[in-house]
């Protein structure tokens, strides 16, 4: 007898659910988030797509010390230095700056390790999906272009 | 001959209903359970008319799964006895369809002379019909967990055998005893029989005649119809069932057959104990005076859903569906209060509130097991057998007891 009332009592819990989310939805109890239509924000620490800074004169902030790709651990970072082209006085630049995304692990150790404070990864966004492998594959031309969550907004 | 087309006509007819309302549950119960559960369910299968998404609320889904069983291959695992692996599937859908044979739906009547009956036959031992048809569909169940050759499939199987054996004798002493309190085995007879008063108050349905009755064949028909807590034999987390070979529209059916089987114990439970299509302190000679409320009633469900379907669901689609079957079942109450008495549509209107009424209380029944099935966890392979053993069966033997005890 006991048991045939807890039965009844889970029933009302059951059915209290089921009535108030079948009439008001969203403005019931239901608490799922339909991704591709409704997107939460993501805190400003999520860490998302690297992006590359410039400095106010437009150069790169990069100064090619090879930080990000001697700590990075899944080994993703590939950087060809260069000379900064009329005497700057920094005398390095990064003439190539590879992310293979598809690698990262998004530990965010590379963001630690700069010093210049030249890489980032408060994008906001995921990895966009592609069909090519190629795509994963950042240049510094496309990690230049990346805009910050406070840009975006 | 035009009673032999009209025959085959009912036979169409309720083939494509119970198949719609199969696939249709399926997608019930999902929606269902995620609302119980506090998710949404499905709701996103859309065709694109117009340039808009059309989702009806999720109702594609049904036909989408349909459409995805139908490419799929239709796998026959290494080392199945073949001839019972195809016949598996069958099997368990052709026990569940026939079990609907002996089931009365509304009154008969009679069009330009014929008369039509609606059901398909009437047996004056629909009770023994319904008792070996309701223990023939588990053989589906049992021969595709045998012929799979997987021994998740054999457990499967040999789960639905135990369970049939211990729940099957709780069936046959219910049904005796409710037989021995209408002092008929004829369906149709039973029936009529609830068409009374009893003790001056009650309605005479048989869950007021055999209150015992209904609640052991409730839990029986739970057992029998593989539905939670009794669904050992599929126990998805554990063994995942007998189907676990079966791909496509093989699996479809079984899937299918299950959810009919549902409809079916609602049925079952509806004319055995909630009075069929009768309507309390009604007799069926007076029914014409309750035809248009019962149109109405039937037509505010959809009506008030429709509004939160727009409001909070913000699904325009599944609005226009819900909101134009409430108006056109509205509309048939105003109708039938318009309508002279005696004429041939005011009969059809009458039989068509009848089939409403008998929809509704299995729509209700059918309610109650989805409610129990998200609320109840599974109950281990013993329990369940010590609840069948130790506890149904003495209590349906105590029951016939007292059913002959009152006779006297």
């Amino acid at each position: 007898m006991n048991g045939f009332l807890g039965i009844l009592k889970g029933l009302k819990v059951t059915f209290s659910h089921f009535l108030t989310n079948l009439l008001y939805g969203k403005k019931g109890n239901i608490v799922t988030v339909e991704y591709p239509d409704e997107r939460l924000k993501y805190g400003p620490n999520f860490r998302g797509v690297h992006r590359l800074l410039k400095r106010e004169d437009g150069t790169p902030r990069c100064v090619a010390c090879y930080m990000c790709q001697t700590i990075c651990p899944a080994l993703c970072i590939k950087i060809t230095a260069a000379e900064r082209p009329g005497g700057h006085p920094l005398e390095k630049m990064p003439s190539e700056f590879i992310i293979d995304e598809l690698r990262c692990v998004v530990c965010g150790l590379c963001v630690e390790a700069c010093p210049e404070d030249a890489i980032r990864m408060d994008s906001g966004i995921h990895m966009p999906p592609h069909t090519d492998r190629q795509d994963f594959i950042l240049n510094s031309k496309i990690l230049h272009s990346v805009k910050g969550y406070q840009e975006r907004e | 001959m035009i009673p032999v087309l009209i025959e085959i006509l009912k036979v169409a007819l309720f083939l494509a209903v119970a198949l719609t309302a199969g696939a249709i549950l399926s997608w019930v119960e999902r929606r269902m359970s995620g609302f119980i559960q506090d998710r949404l369910g499905p709701n996103r299968a859309n065709i694109v008319l117009f340039g808009r998404n059309i989702t009806l609320g999720g109702l594609l889904h049904p036909v989408a799964d349909g459409l995805k069983m139908l490419f799929k291959e239709d796998f026959i695992p290494e080392g199945a006895n073949r001839l019972l692996f195809v016949l598996a599937p069958f099997l368990a859908m052709f026990f569940v369809l026939m079990g609907f044979a002996s089931l009365p739906v509304a009154e008969s009547i009679n069009i330009a002379g014929y008369d039509i009956r609606f059901h398909f036959f009437d047996f004056n031992v629909g009770m023994l019909f319904l008792f070996a048809v309701s223990s023939l569909s588990i053989f589906g169940a049992i021969l595709g967990g045998y012929s799979s050759n997987n021994k998740w499939a054999l457990l499967g199987g040999v789960r639905a055998a135990a369970q049939l054996i211990s729940y099957e004798t709780v069936i046959g002493l219910v049904l005796l005893s409710v037989a021995l309190a209408f002092n008929t085995l004829s369906v149709t007879e039973i029936l009529q029989k609830q068409d009374s008063v009893l003790f001056g108050f009650l309605p005479g349905w048989g869950i007021f005649v055999q209150p015992l009755s209904f609640v052991l064949l409730f839990i029986a028909l739970l057992a029998e119809g593989k539905r939670a807590p009794f669904d050992i034999p599929e126990g998805e987390s554990e063994i995942i069932g007998y189907f676990v070979e079966y791909s496509g529209l093989k699996f479809a059916m079984f899937f299918l057959s299950e959810f009919i089987e549902v409809v079916f114990i609602g049925a079952v439970v509806t004319l055995l104990f909630l009075g069929g299509y009768h309507i309390p302190y009604l007799s069926s000679e007076n029914y014409f005076l309750a035809t248009p409320y019962v149109f109405f009633v039937a037509g505010i469900l959809p009506l008030f859903l429709s509004y939160f379907a727009l409001r909070y669901h913000k699904s325009a689609s599944f609005f226009v569906i819900l909101f134009f079957s409430g108006v056109a079942l509205v509309f048939f109450g105003v109708v039938s209060f318009i309508l002279p008495q005696g004429s041939v549509f005011s009969d059809i209107l009458v039989r068509a509130s009848q089939i409403l009424v008998f929809c509704m209380k299995t729509g209700i029944v059918v309610f109650i097991l989805f409610m129990i099935r998200w609320t109840l966890p599974r109950y281990r392979f013993d329990q369940l057998l010590r609840i069948g053993w130790e506890r149904l069966v003495p209590l349906s033997i105590l029951n016939i007891l007292l059913t002959g005890l009152f006779l006297l």
